[in-house]
Formats: structure tokens, C-alpha cells, sequence
């Protein structure tokens, strides 16, 4: 067990610096002049020079790359070329942001979509089912953005229930301002977002758990379960559906990497000024600090969750053995 | 109809079960009537589809959806199961029939102790702590010769032959009346499969439950049971003492059967029965049997046969009784099979 763990950080750990390579060089092809938008033409020569220095862009670009690793190594994730303010500091904010929209709405949507695609499984063949199924493919293939546009467009334009976007009113400043979580203005504003993120991530569980129990119920096992004359609640909690959790369960972890990735959508169509967003404004302004340090985020996340999801595996099937 | 009214535990009569397929009907049971006494050991033989894992399910209660009880009565101690409520039924399962399934490998949850999976089956009937519940199933562990220290072991961590021993543990946890073995040994290799039944026989003369076995192994039930049902498309066409069937056959089916067995050290090659089992999906003319019996006449095919006394305690579903002995002794020569 310990040397799997092990085995598996160092799989991380490569995986990671891959990645953080790649996105070095791949951003630097991208085009667009990132001294366009920090360093004005209007400026004299010499102080865009001195500048240019500042941001160590004069180096040839290979060096550029490994001051930049070594810097990471230390957790120094640079500079913004836009805010000038270091990137550490505009990430936290936001990616509280976006944990404080993507998590409980992934969390309600996995826990919606495991019993409804487990009770719906359990009665077999109704009318609600066949509906159900119909309505979560749709949503599934559905684009986000389109959905949210929908929704802002009824709940927000015509009923006027919801606010269009931003995470408060004006007035507040989001980053500045810790009381504002607790405000019933967030909340308000949370809501319609939250609505939408959730509705859209309950497809996936809810057809996977579907299909899980699906064939779960046509075990030996959950008939010998009937013949013990256990009671129906029984089987479908203990047999039926912890079984058919297994395959949702390790896909959670997973899933929530790819969650905050795509959170640019609905970020963007809610101006939810979360991590999303951010990385949105800064691959326009082409601020490359700013875009390295939120996409290393997302592949953490998305590797440290895929790390969990094996781990948590080992834990809830004991046929699984680490070696 | 063949019943000793004083000892009898399960009394079914003339019980019939339609499958609903599409919206068309396939006939699973028909007519099926047979009793069972205290400590009694019943085999049950026939081919794949024959209506024995429906006939199984049906006295455990837990058909499928689309199965369609037509008539009849299953009687367990003169109460009829088909007609007590669903909680008074959920209580009889277990406590009073309980079953060594056909597969111990998939017959056991794979992510739960099979402690565990005992111990649900006493606590859904009985008022007890977990400790006592599982004291029981020490207890059981050490009568089916698995050390208790391994209670607590997940199903993947068993041999297959312990596995069956866990089942059988399972089976005897409430002390039923009657156990039901749908081919309890079929994935075990004969010395295992030996074993086992050698401690079924004795862990019965000891707890005094009956049995059905269930099997289409005909020398299971020859060494282990005192009567033998034959089943043929739904239908029961032989029922008697084992002895008397063994030594004289009355059923050409069974004949067949008989013949289909490989005995070690003979020079004679087993036989198979030609054709395939009846489509009971179409309506029943005459004998099930009769497109595969080399016996079959003009009557076979058009009127359905009675199971009709023939000897002592022996009966067969045949129009051709007088002629089965004859028949019997020519049944090893492969071209009698070959009818059409």
C-alpha cells in the first residue's frame, strides 16, 4: 500500500511537470504580444525597456523557462503582467470563488443523481423513467452556456427573481469583503448559477447510477438477498445500491478537476468573477503568469482527484488490492 | 395426489406458471403437483429450461415480474403460500425454506463479509444483538467445516469449495424445514462435490430438514435421494422411488437420460436424446416428448398424456407404458434415437 501511494505521487509528479512544460512553451505560441497589452507603445523606448527587464522578457525564452521552474519549485507563481500584484494573490480569491459555486452544486447533483437513477432503476419500466432519461440526455448534450443563457434569460430578464450575474451587488467588493459569504445578497446570487450547474452535472450520475443498478439488480446476489427474506429496503440500500455506488463514487474526484475547468462556461455567462473567469481574461490579455498558474491549478486538481478516486476504490471494494 | 397427509411439510398442487414474453406466453410450469415429508431427500432432474429454477423460485416466492401464477397451491404445512400477504410470505423465506444456490460466487455480495451476509438473513427474522447473531454463525462455520476464524473474510478470499460450504451455512442459519439445493456442487470438482454432500446428508440426519435436489447430474440423485422427479418441458413426467427408477425407467425420456450418462470402465459411449427441448411458447397438442421419442404414434402427437400409475409409488406421463421394459433394453443402440 505504501509503496503503491508512493508509486503513484511519483506518476503525479511527472505528470505535473509534463504538463507545467507544455503550457510554458504552449502559451508563448499562442499569438499575441503580452508587452501590447502591460507595456504601452506611448511609452518612451527606454522605459519599455526597463520594463521589459522587469518582467525578465528580454531573456531567451529557454531561460525564461527555467527561471519560471525554478520559481514554482518555491511556489512563486510570478507576477501578473496585468494587475502587476502577484498571481498567488488574485488566484486564491477567485478560486475560492468558484469552490464556493462548482462544489455544492456538484455535490447536490451527485447525490440527486444517485437516488433518482437508483429509484428509478428499482422500479423498472415506469412512465417517469422513460421522461427522466429522455430529459438527462437532452440536458446532457445540452451546451452549458446555452442552458444558463436560457435560464438567466426566464428566472432573471422575465420573472425578475434572480439577479443576471456577479456574485454580489455593486457596492460590495468580493475579494476585499469576507462578510459577503454570509450575506443573503450572495446567496441570491449563488442561486440561479448554482441551479444550472446542477442541473446540468446531475446527467452524468444520474444515468451512470442508472445503468449501474441496472445491472446490479440482475445479480445473483440480490435475489439470494429477496430469498433471505430480507425487507425491500434492505436489498435496494445495502445490496442494490451500495454496489452500484462503486463506479459513481470513484468518478466524483475525478469529475470535480474537470468541474472547475468547466467553470469557464458558466462563469462566464453568470460573471461569476471566480477562477474561470480569470483564466478567461487573462489568456485575452495574454498575461502569462497569470494563465500558467490557473491551468497548473486545474491539472493538480484534476491529478490529485484521479489519485483519490484509485485510493477511494481500494476503499469501498475490498477485492481491489494495492501492490 | 401422491401425499402422506401426517408428516407432509410441502404440498404443491397442480401448480402452473406462465412467462409473459412480448405478448405471447410461455408455458414454465404446468400442472406440477408433488409433496414432501419431514427429512425427506427429493432429487429433481431434467434438461436447461425444464421449469427447475422456476419451479425453485416460485416456492421461494421471488418470480420475476412477468412471470404469471395461473393455478394451483403451494403448501407449506397445510398454509398456502399463494395467498398470505407479502410480509407473512417475506417471513416464511428463510425461516422455513431456505436455498444453497446453484453459484457461490455470485450468489454472495462481493463487497461485504460473508459474517455479515449471514447475519442480515438471522436478523431480518430474528429479534437478536450482532453478537449473538453472530455466535450463530460460528457455530454454523464450525458445522460446515470452514474455521470461524474466517467469518469475516470477503467471498473473493474463499475457495470455491468453501464458498459452497458458506452458502450451506447461510441455508441452515434459521434451522428451515426444508432446503432447497439447486445444483449445489455443479462448479465443484467431484472430491469437493463428494465431500459436500456427505456433510449435507449428515448435517440433515442431524437437523431433520428435507430436501429438494436439484440437478442434471442422474447420479447425484441416484447415491443421495429416495425419489426422484423427472421434468420435461414444464411437466413432471416421471415421479417414483429412485431404486425403482434407476432399475427400470418407465419414461422414454428418462430412458433417454439414463443412457446419456457416461459410465467409467464400460466400452459403451454415452447417448444423446436427439432434437432439442419443446417451444413452450406454442399450445400443447400431445406428449412434450413425443418429436423426440422413438416410441411416438399418431395418439403421442395429438393427445396429451396423463401421469398415470405404473407401478408401486411409480408413476409416468406416457401413453406407452406397457412397452417401456421392451424399450429399455434396446434404448443403448444409438439408431433407435434417430427419429424422422
Amino acid at each position: 500500500m505504501g509503496q503503491f501511494i508512493f508509486k503513484r505521487f511519483w506518476h503525479m509528479c511527472i505528470t505535473l511537470f509534463v504538463m507545467t512544460t507544455l503550457m510554458f512553451f504552449m502559451f508563448r505560441l499562442l499569438p499575441g504580444d503580452p508587452t501590447a497589452t502591460v507595456i504601452s507603445p506611448a511609452l518612451y523606448p527606454k522605459a519599455q525597456e526597463a520594463l521589459r527587464q522587469q518582467f525578465g522578457l528580454d531573456k531567451p525564452l529557454l531561460e525564461q523557462y527555467f527561471v519560471y521552474m525554478k520559481n514554482l519549485a518555491f511556489f512563486d507563481f510570478g507576477i501578473s503582467f496585468h494587475t502587476t500584484r502577484p498571481v498567488s494573490e488574485a488566484i486564491q480569491g477567485r478560486l475560492l470563488n468558484t469552490i464556493l459555486l462548482v462544489l455544492p452544486s456538484m455535490i447536490a447533483a451527485y447525490i440527486m443523481g444517485a437516488f433518482v437513477g437508483a429509484m428509478v432503476a428499482w422500479r423498472r419500466g415506469s412512465k417517469f423513467e422513460t421522461i427522466l432519461v429522455l430529459v438527462a440526455t437532452a440536458l446532457q448534450s445540452a451546451p452549458v452556456f446555452w442552458l444558463g443563457m436560457l435560464a438567466i434569460l426566464y428566472f432573471s430578464i422575465q420573472l425578475d427573481m434572480f439577479p443576471v450575474g456577479h456574485i454580489v451587488s455593486p457596492g460590495m467588493f468580493p475579494e476585499a469583503n469576507w462578510d459577503m459569504y454570509f450575506s443573503t445578497d450572495f446567496l441570491h446570487h449563488l442561486a440561479l448559477p448554482f441551479i444550472v450547474n446542477a442541473l446540468y452535472q446531475f446527467c452524468f450520475p444520474f444515468l451512470l447510477m442508472r445503468s449501474s443498478m441496472l445491472s446490479t439488480i440482475g445479480e445473483d446476489y440480490i435475489e439470494l438477498a429477496r430469498m433471505k427474506g430480507l425487507r425491500e429496503n434492505r436489498i435496494l440500500y445495502r445490496h442494490a445500491m451500495r454496489n452500484s455506488l462503486l463506479p459513481l463514487a470513484t468518478t466524483l474526484p475525478m469529475i470535480l478537476g474537470w468541474a472547475v475547468a468547466g467553470s469557464v462556461v458558466i462563469e462566464t455567462v453568470f460573471s461569476w468573477p471566480g477562477l474561470g473567469l480569470l483564466m478567461v481574461e487573462a489568456v485575452g490579455r495574454a498575461d502569462y503568469p497569470m494563465v500558467q498558474a490557473s491551468f497548473l491549478l486545474i491539472a493538480v486538481l484534476t491529478v490529485v482527484g484521479t489519485f483519490v478516486a484509485d485510493m477511494l476504490y481500494g476503499l469501498l471494494d475490498p477485492r481491489i488490492v494495492y501492490n | 395426489m401422491i401425499k402422506n397427509p401426517i408428516e407432509t411439510i410441502l404440498n404443491i398442487d397442480n401448480l402452473s406458471i406462465n412467462y409473459k414474453v412480448g405478448d405471447q406466453y410461455a408455458k414454465a410450469l404446468n400442472e406440477i403437483s408433488f409433496s414432501i415429508s419431514k427429512g425427506e431427500r427429493i432429487g429433481l432432474v431434467g434438461e436447461s429450461g425444464c421449469g427447475k429454477s422456476t419451479l425453485l423460485k416460485t416456492i421461494m416466492g421471488v418470480l420475476p415480474g412477468n412471470a404469471d401464477i395461473l393455478s394451483g397451491k403451494i403448501e407449506l404445512n397445510g398454509k398456502n403460500l399463494l395467498e398470505i400477504d407479502s410480509e407473512a410470505r417475506r417471513k416464511t423465506r428463510w425461516a422455513d425454506i431456505s436455498m444453497i444456490t446453484q453459484s457461490a460466487l455470485n450468489a454472495l455480495n462481493p463487497v461485504q463479509r460473508i459474517s455479515d451476509q449471514i447475519c442480515e438473513a438471522i436478523k431480518a427474522h430474528k429479534n437478536v444483538t450482532y453478537s449473538e447473531a453472530m455466535a450463530r454463525v460460528e457455530e454454523l462455520f464450525e458445522l460446515v467445516g470452514v474455521a470461524k476464524s474466517r467469518a469475516r473474510e470477503y467471498p473473493h478470499q474463499f475457495s470455491g469449495g468453501m464458498r459452497q460450504r458458506a452458502i450451506i451455512a447461510m441455508a441452515l442459519a434459521l434451522s428451515p424445514q426444508l432446503v432447497l439445493a439447486d445444483e449445489p456442487t455443479t462448479a465443484l470438482d467431484v472430491i469437493v462435490q463428494d465431500q459436500i454432500f456427505t456433510q449435507l446428508k449428515q448435517l440433515q440426519k442431524e437437523m431433520g430438514f428435507a430436501m429438494i435436489l436439484v440437478t442434471h447430474d442422474l447420479s447425484l440423485v441416484v447415491e443421495n435421494c429416495l425419489k426422484t422427479i423427472v421434468m420435461y418441458g414444464g411437466q413432471i413426467v416421471e415421479f417414483g422411488p429412485t431404486d425403482d427408477m434407476a432399475t427400470n425407467p418407465l419414461h422414454p425420456y428418462t430412458i433417454g437420460l439414463k443412457n446419456a450418462v457416461p459410465v467409467l470402465g464400460s466400452t459403451k459411449n454415452p447417448i444423446s436424446i436427439p432434437g432439442t427441448p419443446p417451444n413452450l411458447m406454442l399450445a400443447q397438442k400431445g406428449c412434450l416428448f413425443a418429436a423426440r421419442c422413438p416410441l411416438a404414434t399418431e395418439k403421442c402427437r395429438n393427445e396429451i398424456p396423463k401421469l398415470n400409475l405404473a407401478a408401486d409409488l411409480h408413476y409416468a406421463r406416457c401413453h406407452h407404458l406397457p412397452e417401456a421394459q421392451q424399450f429399455a433394453a434396446q434404448a443403448d443402440n444409438p439408431e433407435i434415437w434417430e427419429v424422422n
